[in-house]
Order: structure tokens, then sequence, then C-alpha cells
């Protein structure tokens, strides 16, 4: 309804199309309207906030070919890892704190080790048990997670923020959900559920010491690579290396599709030959969804 | 799982709508409105972008004007407020010295902060961020000083947008000062832009030595003619703003942890 001055042009929305009308205001003041319609279907705009409307649109358009032709931006010195494996005396702590989960039957999955940190996967249920884990154990530090909500990071979608101790000299990094960093900035989002699940209902043995299965830990560490780092250092290809069979896992394709929707298929096939550094350009600049 | 590969390609208000457009990689091109949301594939975002253009020129419908021809960046930042008012487009061509740069106080643009740091004679931009996405304003000279140095003035990426008669440079300043520096002062083609609702800018005034508080005052009085504005809408604002940080939100201070702290704790958790 209202006084119809001239049809602008015909769009197309997904599958609906609809036409751009300039319309008469209701009163003197109001200046000219602008609908969007078709039979079923009506949005109306003032024209000077169209013109807006329209003028941002060409902005995100430029927004988006800018950063689907250039390289993201990455600190040259990640690619080289500056950490060290895990020793004898990592590995007796480590040991150490698992034992005294178990004992408490909590659950939790060693995700990452070095010489100087572990991280552990700790279910979220067993949260309460795992706080008075740590008292029994004795001499453990809460320190500030540098990637925590004390530093101003936002966890997303209820997700329990990772939490820091120093035992015996060493960094235990305790996360409840298995983390992945988003695109914007400073936020952390949660892998998907059926990863979440996946991380608890298998496990690999080594040792006395439960770890991710390979599924799991594979896309993690990638997920760290592309998302976290934005860059593959030599130790994460080395990593990737040596969890290779995960590709061939018929569990692994529908979890990837899970993160990366439409550009799965591509990724496969690089993780297949190995092309790391080849990994994040591509899924920047990827156009076909 | 939410997509974590979110990239914010435009955020704003328009007429009190939430305006967002983000894309989601791999999945789609979200253009949200308040809580109504369209997703689109890339192929039909540019569709979207392409009739956008056209949609301008029907609104517009000046001769000699094409939205294509004009920086996404310009449009959306300081065109947009205009154009319903465009009378007139022309070309012309103007020697770079007869040109202003507004920085707010109006200067040649052989005075100006931009062309200073490209010749050597200042250290640093005064803005880190520029107005374009994932470049600093040093970036972006650097990247306009190669192109200018590769290709000269090209037209075909867009002219320098002068509004009336004033020879102020509305957009394409740092192109002026990459081509004065390596050509000297040249002619550059340059596009008028008529407006009905523009007046025109006393140069000599915002020249002059107080061209600076003399540019406040005018910005003043344009504020005072918006719709809202009024000493008691701002008294609200402030008592508003003010509450809101003192009461509503609570500002925790971060925890104090020394650098040499973050960075160790950061070399190790970043693995």
């Amino acid at each position: 309804m209202g006084e119809l001055i001239r049809n602008i042009k015909e769009i197309q929305l997904g599958n609906e199309r609809l036409m751009v009308e300039e319309n008469e205001g209701y009163s003197k003041g109001q200046g000219k309207l602008i609908h969007i319609q078709n039979k079923s279907f009506r949005y109306l705009m003032r024209e000077k906030p169209f013109m807006q409307l329209l003028a941002t649109i060409l902005r995100a358009r430029s927004e988006m070919e800018y950063y689907k032709s250039t390289h993201p931006r990455f600190e040259e010195a990640k690619k080289v890892s500056t950490l060290k494996e895990s020793t004898e005396q990592s590995k007796k702590i480590c040991l150490e704190i698992c034992s005294r989960l178990e004992a408490d039957r909590v659950q939790y999955r060693v995700v990452d080790d070095g010489e100087a940190f572990v991280t552990i996967l700790i279910c979220n249920a067993d949260y309460t048990v795992f706080r008075k884990s740590l008292k029994k154990l004795g001499g453990m530090k809460r320190l500030p997670h540098v990637f925590g909500k004390e530093r101003g990071y936002a966890f997303l979608y209820q997700m329990r923020p990772f939490e820091l101790y120093r035992y015996k000299g060493m960094l235990v990094e305790c996360y409840f959900q298995l983390p992945c960093m988003s695109l914007t900035p400073k936020t952390w989002i949660p892998l998907d559920r059926a990863l979440q699940e996946r991380s608890f209902s298998q496990r690999d043995r080594r040792g006395e010491t439960d770890w991710l299965d390979h599924v799991s830990l594979y896309i993690y560490d990638l997920c760290w690579a592309v998302f976290q780092r934005g860059v593959f250092s030599d130790r994460d290809k080395a990593k990737l290396d040596s969890l290779e069979e995960a590709l061939s896992d018929p569990a692994m394709k529908p979890i990837l599709e899970k993160v990366f929707f439409g550009f799965t298929e591509q990724l496969l096939l690089l993780l297949e030959k190995k092309d790391y550094d080849g990994i994040i350009p591509a899924y920047y600049g990827f156009d076909g969804y | 799982m939410s997509n974590a590969a979110v990239v914010k390609l435009q955020q704003k208000s328009i007429a009190g709508n939430s305006v967002w457009m983000d894309d989601n990689f791999g999945e789609a091109i979200h253009l949200h409105i308040n809580d109504f949301r369209a997703d689109l594939t890339c192929k039909e975002f540019l569709q979207m972008t392409e009739d956008a253009c056209q949609i301008i020129d029907e609104l517009v419908s000046v001769p000699g004007f094409r939205a294509a021809d004009y920086d996404p960046v310009f449009m959306e930042q300081m065109l947009w407020k205009h154009l319903l008012c465009l009378t007139e487009v022309k070309r012309d061509s103007v020697s770079i010295s007869d040109l202003w740069m507004n920085q707010p106080r109006l200067v040649r643009v052989k005075d100006s902060h931009m062309y200073r740091v490209l010749a050597g004679k200042k250290k640093a931009y005064k803005k880190k961020g520029s107005d374009h996405f994932g470049q600093s304003s040093k970036e972006r000279m650097e990247g306009i000083e190669k192109s200018v140095k590769a290709s000269g003035y090209d037209e075909a990426k867009g002219c320098v947008v002068v509004y009336g008669d004033d020879n102020i440079i509305r957009d394409g300043q740092h192109r002026v000062c990459a081509l004065w520096q390596q050509q000297g002062n040249v002619k550059v083609p340059v596009v008028r832009l008529y407006f009905s609702d523009q007046r025109p800018i006393n140069t000599k005034m915002r020249s002059g030595p107080f061209g600076f508080f003399y540019h406040c005052f005018w910005k003043l009085g344009e504020i005072t003619k918006r719709r809202h504005f009024s000493l008691k809408n701002i008294a609200k604002s402030m008592l508003k703003g003010g509450y809101f940080v003192f009461k509503k939100k609570r500002i925790t201070l971060p925890v104090r942890m020394s650098e040499k702290q973050i960075a160790e704790l950061s070399g190790i958790l970043e693995k």
C-alpha cells in the first residue's frame, strides 16, 4: 500500500524475486519511502537510510575483496616453534596429575605436552570434583590465563573459561571443552558438539595417561594452527604428520565439515598432499559457497 | 558449533536498526537487519552489490554519476549523506597546488601531513589505523605510493572528488600526495559534485590561523541543525553514559601481570 512513484529494480534474494519500489511518504516531512517487496513480503525504509544501507553493502564488498585477495598477516617468527619436547621430569609430573584425576574418577584427556607445560581437557560435568582433586594434590598455584577472561577474551556459548595453574614448575592448562579461536578477535568458541562427545567417548591410552584420540587431536591441532596462530609452525606440521592415519578415519570428514563447511573437500586434498602452508591462503580466498 | 571463521564485514546502526554483514567462511554471507537474517552465497552477494550500484544510480538519476566510479569507503563514510541532493556532476582538471586538504584546518597539499611524511619531513603517521579494512594508515599510503609509481594517476581507479567549486579534496588525498611527490605539480582530473544542500565553504577563513576554531564553530552549527539536538538531550546522554560507566557496568581492571610474565606464558601457551 502507498502511492507508487516508480519501480526501481527487481532483485533476487535466494529463490525469491523482490521489487524495489519508490513510494510517496505518508506525511509531508517523511520524504520518499522505499518498499522492497513481493506478493508475500514487504520491507519498508525511508530513502536516506536505504541509501546508507546500499553504501554499507558496497563497502562490505570491498572489505571482502580485500581479505580474499590478500594473505592474512602473521608473524614470520611463529613459523618456528621454540617449545621443547617433554622430558622425563615433565612426564612424571603429568602422570602424577592424571593419576590423581583418575583416582577421583574425573574424566580427562591430555591434549598437548611439552617440557614446561601440559594441556588437559577436563569433562565439564566433573568440574567440582576436579577442583577438589587439585586441592588434594596440593601445591597448585592458580595463574591468570593469557587467553582467559581476565585478559579480555570472550568465551561464547556458555563455554567455561580456561584455567591455568603452576605445579612443581610446570604450567598446567585446563580446558573444559575443546576450544577453537574465532576469527572475531579475542573470542573463543567450543568445537562442534560431535567432537566434544567423541573426545570423551574415544581415547588413546599412552602409558598410564589418557590422550585424545587421533581424530580429535588432529582436528584440534589443525584448528589451533589455522585460527589461533594463523600459520603452521614446524611443530604443527610434525604433529599432523604423526597423526596422518586420522585422515583415513571415516569419522574425520563429517566432523571437519562442521568446522570448515564447504571448504572441507579442498582442505582434505591439501592435508593429504601435506601442503600445510597452502591451507590458510586457500581458506581465506575460498569463495565457493 | 557456530562457524569459527566469521569476519564482520560491516556493522552499524541505520535509522535505529542494527545492521551488520558477516562472512561465514565456507557457509554463507549473512545480512542482518535486527532479528531478520538473509543468507547469501558469494555469487548472490556480488550480484546484490551490482544491484545496489544500479539502484543508487537510479535513485540519484544525475547525468554523469555512476556509483561504481567512487571508492566504496568514501561512499559509505561521506557521499551517501548528500547523494539524494546531487544536482550536477562535472569533470574538470586542476593543478595539485590549487587543491586543499582538510586537516581540519585547510592546508595546501604540500603543507599536508601526508605529503610531509612521504617527503620524509615527518616521521610518523598521525593515525595508526586507516578506514580501510586490515590496513594501517602507513600500509595504505605505501600501497598507493607503489600503485601511483607503477601506473601513474589511473582514472579507472577513481577520480579525485571535490564538492562544488571549493577545490577541497573529499576523496583522493593519498593519491594526490603521492602524485605530487613523484611527478610534481601536475594537473589532475577531478570530479566536481554539486549538491543542493551544501553551503560553499569559506576557504580563506578555514585556512587562516583561526581555521581550526572556525571549523569547530561550523561543525557545531551543523550539529545544532540535527533533529534531536537539544541541550536537554545532551545532558541526558551524558548522565546516562556516566551512570552506565559507574553503576551498571562494573569496570574490571585487568589482572596485574608483568610484561615478562605475559611474554613467558604467551610463548608457552601459544604452542
